[in-house]
Parts: C-alpha cells; sequence; structure tokens
C-alpha cells in the first residue's frame, strides 16, 4: 500500500496478528497518545437496510430499525482508527488528570461527553505536529465494526448467533447481571483486529444524529452535518441484547450528556501538505 | 426587581382588576396567568419548572396485579393515554426529590418516629449516622432520597413548603400534549434513556442523569431511578369516571369500595424504578404500596402551586431561572 507520509519522532510499527481468515492490518503506536491505531485500507460497503423489522406493541423492534432505511453504498478513503476504546489511564494521562486506580485503569474512559471530547481534540489539534486526531464518522466507525462482514439475520432464538457475538462482545449475552465495565481487549478482536467495537462501552462517533440521515448521505465520505444537540453512539453496551449489539445499530446521546456506558476510540490523521479535498474535515 | 418581573406584576394587576371590573369580559385571570408565569424558578434549592395551562391525555383506569404490586396498562397500541384532560398552571420539579434535603428534613424531625422511613441502616443515599443523625452515604453524588413511605413524603413536601403531585399532573409533565408511551417518546428503551432494569440494592442515579430520558418539559428520570408517589388514592372506581373534556380533576380519594382485585387501601407511585422492566417505566405505569410502608425504590418529585409561586416572587425568595 502506498505510504509516503512524513513521521516526526520515534514511531513503532507492527503488524497485528490476524485472526482467521482476516487480512494483516498494519498498525502503529501513537508516539502522543500512547494508542495503537490500525490502518483501514480505503473502500466501499453496504449501509443500510432495505426495509425495518417486525414492530410489535410494547417490545423491542427487531433489527434493522426505521434510522437504518435505506440502504446505500458507502466509500471510504482510508484512515486509522483505535484498536480499543480509549482507556481510563490515556484519558487520564492526555487531559493531564492523576492515575486511574489499578483496576479501573484498562477500563474504557466514561462518563465524557461529546463536549468533553471536542475539548480534548482541539488541544491536541492545537500542537505543531502534523498528526490530527478526530473522531471517527459514523460510516467509518461501522465500516471498521463490520470489517467486511454484513449483520446476521435476526431471530429471536440464536443459540450460535449469541455464541460467536459472545466470542468478541462484553454484551448482554455474554455477562448476567448489573456489570459495569470490563477492560479492553478482554474478548477477541474482529477480523481487522479492532477490540470491543461491539458492547462493552457505547461510542461516540462525529456525526449528528437523525432519523433520516440515511436518505441524505453521500456516496463517498458521508457525514451528517452539526445540527441540533444530537450525537450518534454506535456498538451498544455491556448491557445491549442482540437486537442492538451488532454494527448496524445506530444509538444517539445529547452531546452535553456524560453517561457512565459511553465513551469513545479516536481516528489519527496525518495531514499531507497537498490538497485534502474528499477528506473528512475535524 | 427586574424590568420584566415589574411587567409581569402590572400584568397581574391588571388581571385583577379586570376580574373585579369586568368580570365575565376579561379573558380569566389563569389564561393572563399563562403568559406571565416564569418558565423555571428555583425555590428553597429545587428546580421548578412551569408546566403551562392546556390539555393531555391521563392513562384511564389500569387494574393493578395484585402479586406484583404493578399496574399493567391497558392495550391501547394506538395512544399511550386514555382521557383528555385539562390542567391549570402549575409547577413540577425538575428532578426527584434529593438526598441533601431529605438529610434536612430528618434532622428536623427530632423526637418523632422515623419507622416510616426504611434507610437507617440501608439508605441508599441517607442513612442514620453517628450521635443519632442522618447523613449522606454519598455526600459527592448528587442523588434523590430513597426508602420512603408515603406518609413521609408528604410530610417531607409539606416541611419543604411543596406538596405532592396529582397523577394528573405527574402525568402531564410527563407525556407532554401528545399520546407518548414514555417520557422521551415511543422510542423502545434502552439503557441509555433511563435507570432501570438493574438488580442490585441501590442502583439509584444522580437526579440529572439521563438528559436523553427528559420529558416534554426538560424534566429529568420520570421513568426510572426511584419510583414517584403522587398524592392520589388508588381509586378504581374514580379511574373509570375520567372521561374526555374534565377540567382540574380532584385528587381521587380514599375508595369507599375497594376493587376486589386489590383489597388494600393504597396509594401508589409513577414512574418505576431502577429494577423496573421496560412497561413498569412507561408513562402509565403504577406501583401500589399501603401509606405507611417503606420501600428502599420509593422516592418523591414535589409541585407547587402557581399561587405559592407568586407569593415567591413577591417576597423575592423564587430564583427566576427562565422567563
Amino acid at each position: 500500500m502506498k505510504n509516503s507520509s512524513f513521521y516526526f519522532g520515534a514511531l513503532f510499527v507492527a503488524l497485528a496478528l490476524p485472526s482467521s481468515g482476516a487480512v494483516a492490518q498494519k498498525s502503529i503506536v501513537d508516539e502522543i497518545t500512547g494508542i495503537e491505531f490500525i490502518h483501514v485500507g480505503k473502500g466501499c460497503f453496504s449501509m443500510g437496510a432495505d426495509k425495518p423489522g417486525r414492530a410489535g406493541w410494547l417490545q423491542r423492534p427487531d433489527p434493522p430499525t426505521v434510522a437504518e432505511v435505506p440502504r446505500h453504498e458507502v466509500c471510504l478513503d482510508a484512515f486509522a482508527l483505535g484498536k480499543t476504546e480509549v482507556t481510563l489511564a490515556q484519558w487520564n494521562k492526555l487531559m493531564g488528570l492523576e492515575q486511574a486506580e489499578s483496576d479501573m485503569a484498562q477500563r474504557p474512559a466514561v462518563n465524557i461527553s461529546w463536549q468533553d471530547i471536542q475539548g480534548l481534540l482541539q488541544k491536541l489539534n492545537s500542537g505543531q505536529s502534523s498528526i490530527r486526531y478526530r473522531l471517527p464518522t459514523e460510516a467509518e466507525w461501522e465500516y471498521a465494526c463490520r470489517a467486511g462482514t454484513a449483520d446476521r439475520p435476526y431471530k429471536d432464538d440464536d443459540d450460535e448467533g449469541t455464541a460467536r457475538l459472545a466470542r468478541n462482545a462484553w454484551f448482554a449475552g455474554s455477562i448476567k447481571d448489573d456489570v459495569r465495565l470490563q477492560p479492553v481487549a478482554g474478548k477477541e478482536p474482529n477480523a481487522w483486529g479492532f477490540h470491543d467495537m461491539i458492547g462493552n462501552a457505547w461510542e461516540w462517533v462525529h456525526d449528528s444524529y437523525g432519523h433520516n440521515a440515511y436518505a441524505k448521505h453521500k456516496l463517498y465520505n458521508p457525514v451528517a452535518m452539526p445540527s441540533g444537540d444530537k450525537k450518534v453512539i454506535r456498538g451498544g453496551s455491556i448491557r445491549s441484547g442482540r437486537k442492538v449489539a451488532r454494527c448496524g445499530a445506530r444509538g444517539w446521546n445529547v452531546d452535553a450528556e456524560h453517561f457512565e456506558l459511553l465513551g469513545f476510540r479516536l481516528v489519527r490523521e496525518e495531514a499531507r501538505p497537498e490538497s485534502i479535498k474528499g477528506k473528512v474535515k475535524k | 426587581m427586574t424590568d420584566t418581573s415589574h411587567s409581569k406584576s402590572v400584568v397581574r394587576l391588571f388581571a385583577s382588576l379586570c376580574r373585579t371590573l369586568i368580570a365575565s369580559a376579561c379573558i380569566s385571570s389563569t389564561a393572563l396567568g399563562a403568559e406571565s408565569w416564569p418558565r423555571e424558578v428555583t425555590i428553597n434549592e429545587v428546580e421548578f419548572v412551569l408546566i403551562p395551562a392546556g390539555w393531555f391525555y391521563k392513562t384511564g383506569g389500569v387494574a393493578p396485579s395484585a402479586e406484583e404490586n404493578i399496574s399493567r396498562p391497558q392495550p391501547q397500541p394506538e395512544s399511550g393515554g386514555n382521557a383528555r384532560i385539562w390542567l391549570d398552571d402549575y409547577y413540577l420539579a425538575k428532578f426527584e426529590a434529593r438526598a441533601r434535603h431529605f438529610t434536612s428534613f430528618m434532622n428536623s424531625r427530632e423526637g418523632k418516629s422515623t419507622d416510616t422511613y426504611g434507610g437507617h441502616v440501608e439508605g441508599c443515599s441517607v442513612v442514620l449516622g453517628e450521635a443519632g443523625k442522618f447523613v449522606q452515604s454519598h455526600p459527592d453524588q448528587d442523588l434523590p432520597a430513597t426508602h420512603l413511605s408515603w406518609v413521609l413524603a408528604d410530610e417531607f413536601a409539606r416541611w419543604m413548603g411543596f406538596r405532592l403531585p396529582s397523577e394528573a399532573e405527574w402525568e402531564k409533565a410527563a407525556r407532554g400534549s401528545d399520546k407518548r408511551l414514555y417520557p422521551w417518546g415511543d422510542d423502545y428503551p434502552d439503557e441509555t434513556y433511563a435507570g432501570y432494569d438493574q438488580s442490585f440494592a441501590c442502583s439509584v442515579r444522580p437526579v440529572n442523569s439521563y438528559m436523553k430520558g427528559r420529558s416534554p418539559y426538560g424534566i429529568y428520570n420520570m421513568a426510572g431511578n426511584v419510583r414517584e408517589f403522587v398524592a392520589d388514592w388508588y381509586n378504581a372506581e374514580f379511574d373509570a369516571k375520567l372521561k374526555d373534556g374534565m377540567r382540574n380533576p380532584p385528587l381521587a380519594p380514599s375508595p369507599l369500595t375497594l376493587s376486589p382485585s386489590y383489597p388494600k387501601e393504597a396509594k401508589f407511585m409513577k414512574g418505576g424504578r431502577w429494577a423496573s422492566g421496560e412497561n413498569g417505566i412507561l408513562i402509565s405505569a403504577r406501583a401500589h404500596m399501603a401509606p405507611e410502608e417503606p420501600f428502599r425504590c420509593n422516592g418523591a418529585r414535589f409541585a407547587i402551586d402557581t399561587a405559592t409561586v407568586k407569593e415567591h416572587l413577591t417576597r423575592g425568595t423564587a430564583k427566576i431561572v427562565r422567563e
């Protein structure tokens, strides 16, 4: 893959270990943040659904939801995404806070609002480095979550589906009761090496939330522009059942909300001297 | 006093003059009042939201299940309520009643029995500390009061200078003017909307949690967290008599003939609790209890009349947060 970026300082380049059927993904441990980012090559995928699933009175509707209509093609430029949710240890270091207690340190950093993240990003992006950080777009997040797969068609009693999901995800089917968060990377990664895309903590993405967002998605690098105070959250949490614990599920929260099951992961960009037309702006 | 509150006083003075002189020709003082009441005020450290006069859909009679103490909503696929009722202006607290204020209240009652509180030892937010004083168990978190009984909640509200809401007042503040099932709308709940489906002894959250689950009036945690006592008695006959077009119904009185399906004389709570399932946090849901019986998930939310707000505004003891 063409790679003509200019590196500052010492960066560590490692090949992620491929899981079965996976393509080896280049990853780097970013010097400034200490976060490991996995490179996702440019590509296209099918996002959304033709029609929503069955809805019953006082029941959670079957996936896909109305907000996932319509099905549409999306093509994305390459991007580098955090291998895990940002941990409490990483967040505290980036924010200049005290070290977290050891049993919390490797859990996802939560109780962080989307606005708090913007504050962090401003801080990180204000330096001399040509490295820029941002939240993934909703489309980028889903592309990395799918890692070339499609959502399994939903049916109520699906022991096999539950068992498969439980290999990669902390969700309601894999853990009992009112347990809060798990340390990151405790389950197998997906085919591209990402951990906990589904389950554990929900993850903020960049896009504003609208029910009808997919009808307005552009083909290339779609992103829903700011409107209102709702932002998209993805991936479900440790408390999600199978209807929500899937790559296609769309959630939202108020951008000022601090929620105990909601964190984030970052995208790392190396700004190039030539035009960045077509790239998502931060 | 600011210019705006001065002009409001002028409006109110005009309204009362109008009423006195040309009663039938004037619009009612209530209607005038609706344009002049501030949208949010803080009184005695409690934030209140104006619920302006108007129609709303009130849940009709729901038959409780005697075993579970929880009411099941009537099957109404197209609506979340059953009777179109009018309420005049009133205020409802933005947040559940706080542990912080409850602590002060309990410590003011020296000599009185505290049997109507259930949390002396196992309170989720307020416990009996050393030297016989009640203390907050988590003073760093803004938690609601828990382990209440109805009689204690009622006494607490009055001590604060407020009262408990009627069920009608509670539901209007939760539902707004449409027929929604939950305070946020009809979207099926999950853990991002409200604190529910959590089975620990004290899965209680700060009163300002779950912005996403706010009601149309911006009121927090009407679904889940602690259950919230209302002033009414449970009365199935009263429920059955609610009809479209009624204005300002009275509180449901203690029933003369108790419902055969629920033979205990009962008060009830709204909104569900941290251990409720999805149906328990419907706007229509009720949880019944004998009035003096405390329980861990029982909390309260205050209401206040516009007349009382007016007194505070005149005396300068109400802080206007939003005009």
